[in-house]
């Protein structure tokens, strides 16, 4: 007897269709989908600060992955608060702290000029302090950024800390007056955490809208550098006194001292010390300066308990240089699981040898005369007003983002100087696009030497090494 | 999601504001899957399509008129990208591996209604599966598919026809 069409789809969607599996990672997508929106609207900046204690050299990143929100109860019974639970989907350590209710409730407001910020709340150790905080306008504006943001201790003295902090794009303050963001702190090692700290900061309005200023400055497709002319700084300062509650996180902390050398390809990796915060876990790494190669960073580096794996921590601040040769990398924080064993493991190096950590490129006849292979390669010299626009395509690779050029370059005489800016874009084709704007007082008939701080050379090479 | 959420929430995203498309495209993301699976069988090209359509999305939401027909909308976008795939022959849909796993209750038929709606025109491939996978209506699928409610029930009433037909040749291997 022959089914019906109909019957048979009938069946088809209960039998098979219905059961499509959806992914677990589908929400990962769907941002990638909204990140590649904004990349083709905004460039995506890698900023560099400089902290105040002259040891420190920190890298941040500011990109935004979320996946499935998990839900703590206790924030989610405070009325306006859940934009948190939102905030730090991307930090598994982050959500285990705010289901053991660790989180000190602030609640300190400052106006000026019709617009209010407000510290709602804050969690925070020795290592780490994230800020939630909101930001009201009750006046006319549309486009808000933030433009400045310090710490201050007691006596109004700066704090040595690492600052990141997300930002209010394509947000119009008239539609949607009230906003919520977070600031992350990366406390250093010398720093004494005071009973307050006074959080300062400066907003700047925009006066011109983003397709306006494109539309003045010429269409330089996705390479406009530095906007900041498109805002104007207000005048004031809000200060919130953020009063810090030690008591809570004091003892919460574990030092496990390692001192168990990696030999990988014969180059010496010392893994030091490992630290578990309830913000973060922190493990010290020292590459022997000895070295014939000079190692980036390692593949999927990570963590791993007893039940699975703590990822490096995507947003924010991802890794600090304790000197030239060691480095602190940041990772999402197992304290609130109590691992019984932990393990730092790894895949491989991206590394180079010594004498290819140079980029030298012929400006005239644009060409570049030494990389360390044809995977870099240079597409074109853009010439504008004030700027030589190097235009390389360097091949996507690894899970984190890293930028390869150095943001110094050294002419033909030998003298060092700092680019205009140097921006990556995520390209579709399997690479990305780097501009490296370098200042017209570089005569054209030189050539320049740029140092690589990262590059796609990866050695596999994987280990295990137990911390506890 | 009731209409005037779905309406807002276009209003904010046309602004911008990546939370308010984020949720749209949530509300949206099973049934987005669902489909691009059953063109791609792939769940990796199926993902892919998910980030293009959101992409694609995000990008020409200013041109919605009618915010409050955001879910088919972005139905439409979607399949547009997976026939076009499909077209360029990027994407082979392969029928049996990266299979669901479900009870097998007749393997016979399923491979055959399977296989059957393989050789279907892309047109009604569509609107069987949107009519009879996704439980959309009429009006929605002419939306989706930016056709007069009369074709696409004469769509609907061919596919079947064509459905039958070829069901029937593989009827003699059941039978």
């Amino acid at each position: 007897m022959l089914k019906e069409p109909e019957k048979l789809l009938e069946e088809y969607k209960k039998n098979t269709y219905d059961d499509i599996i959806i992914p677990d990672n589908i929400d990962v997508f769907i941002e990638k989908g909204i990140q590649q929106r904004n990349a083709d609207r905004k460039v995506q900046w890698r900023k560099k600060s400089t902290a105040i204690a002259a040891c420190f050299v920190v890298i941040a990143f500011l990109t935004a992955i979320r996946i499935s929100p998990t839900f703590a109860s206790y924030i989610n019974d405070i009325p306006g608060l859940d934009y948190i639970v939102r905030l730090i989907n991307f930090d598994r350590g982050l959500q285990l702290a705010l289901e053991n209710d660790f989180i000190q409730l602030v609640d300190i407001s400052d106006t000026h000029e019709d617009i209010t910020i407000t510290v709602d709340s804050i969690i925070a150790d020795e290592s780490r302090m994230v800020i939630f905080y909101t930001v009201e306008s009750k006046g006319n504006y549309k486009g808000l950024r933030l433009i400045r943001a310090a710490l201050k201790n007691e006596n109004g003295e700066d704090l040595p800390v690492s600052i990141s902090y997300g930002g209010f794009t394509g947000i119009d303050f008239s539609e949607k007056p009230k906003n919520e963001q977070q600031i992350d702190v990366s406390f250093g090692t010398e720093v004494n955490i005071p009973d307050t700290i006074t959080l300062e900061v400066k907003i700047a309005e925009e006066k011109q809208t983003w397709e306006e200023y494109r539309a003045e400055h010429g269409n330089y497709g996705n390479s406009i550098i530095d906007d900041s002319d498109r805002f104007m700084e207000l005048e004031a300062v809000w200060k919130i006194d953020i009063p810090i509650d030690k008591e809570r996180f004091e003892d919460m902390k574990e030092v496990y001292p390692i001192n168990k050398a990696i030999s990988v390809k014969q180059q010496n990796i010392y893994v030091q010390q490992f630290m578990i915060y309830p913000t973060r876990m922190e493990l010290d790494i020292a590459y022997d300066e000895n070295n014939p190669l000079k190692i980036f960073s390692i593949e999927n580096l990570r963590i791993t308990d007893e039940k699975g794996e703590w990822k490096a921590i995507a947003n924010g601040i991802t890794a600090s240089h304790l000197d030239e040769n060691t480095r602190r990398y940041y990772f999402q924080s197992g304290y609130f699981t109590y691992p019984k064993e932990l393990y730092v493991e790894g895949d491989g190096i991206y590394a180079l040898e010594n004498e290819q950590l140079e980029v030298v490129v012929d400006l005239e006849n644009e060409r570049l005369i030494k990389a360390p292979d044809d995977k870099m390669k240079l597409e074109d010299i853009e010439e504008q007003q004030d700027y030589y626009i190097l235009h390389f395509k360097v091949p996507q690779y690894d899970n984190m983002s890293h930028y390869v050029f150095d943001f110094f370059f050294r002419d033909s005489s030998g003298l060092v100087e700092s680019i205009q800016t140097g921006l990556s874009v995520p390209g579709r084709d399997g690479y990305d696009d780097y501009q490296y704007y370098i200042p017209k007082t570089v005569d054209k008939h030189e050539s320049i030497r740029i140092k690589l701080v990262h590059y796609p050379n990866l050695i596999k090479a994987p280990f295990k090494l137990r911390i506890k | 999601m009731k209409a005037l959420e779905i309406i807002q929430l276009v209003k904010k995203a046309q602004k911008g504001d990546d939370n308010a498309f984020f949720t749209l495209m949530d509300n949206n993301k099973e049934k987005l899957y669902r489909i691009a699976f059953s063109f791609f069988k792939s769940q990796h090209d199926s993902l892919e399509a998910i980030q293009e359509t959101t992409y694609r999305a995000y990008k020409s939401i200013k041109k919605l008129k009618e915010p409050s027909y955001f879910n088919t909308w972005v139905v439409r976008i979607l399949i547009n990208y997976c026939i076009s795939e499909l077209k360029k022959g990027q994407k082979t849909a392969e029928l049996y591996t990266d299979m669901i796993h479900s009870e097998e209750i007749n393997p016979a038929v399923r491979l055959d209604i399977e296989a059957a709606l393989e050789r279907l025109k892309p047109e009604y491939r569509e609107v069987i599966f949107l009519k009879y996978f996704e439980d959309l209506t009429i009006p929605d699928i002419a939306h989706i598919m930016d056709t007069p409610e009369g074709t696409i029930k004469t769509w609907i009433h061919r596919a079947l026809e064509s459905l039958k037909n070829l069901l029937n040749k593989g009827g003699e291997y059941n039978a």
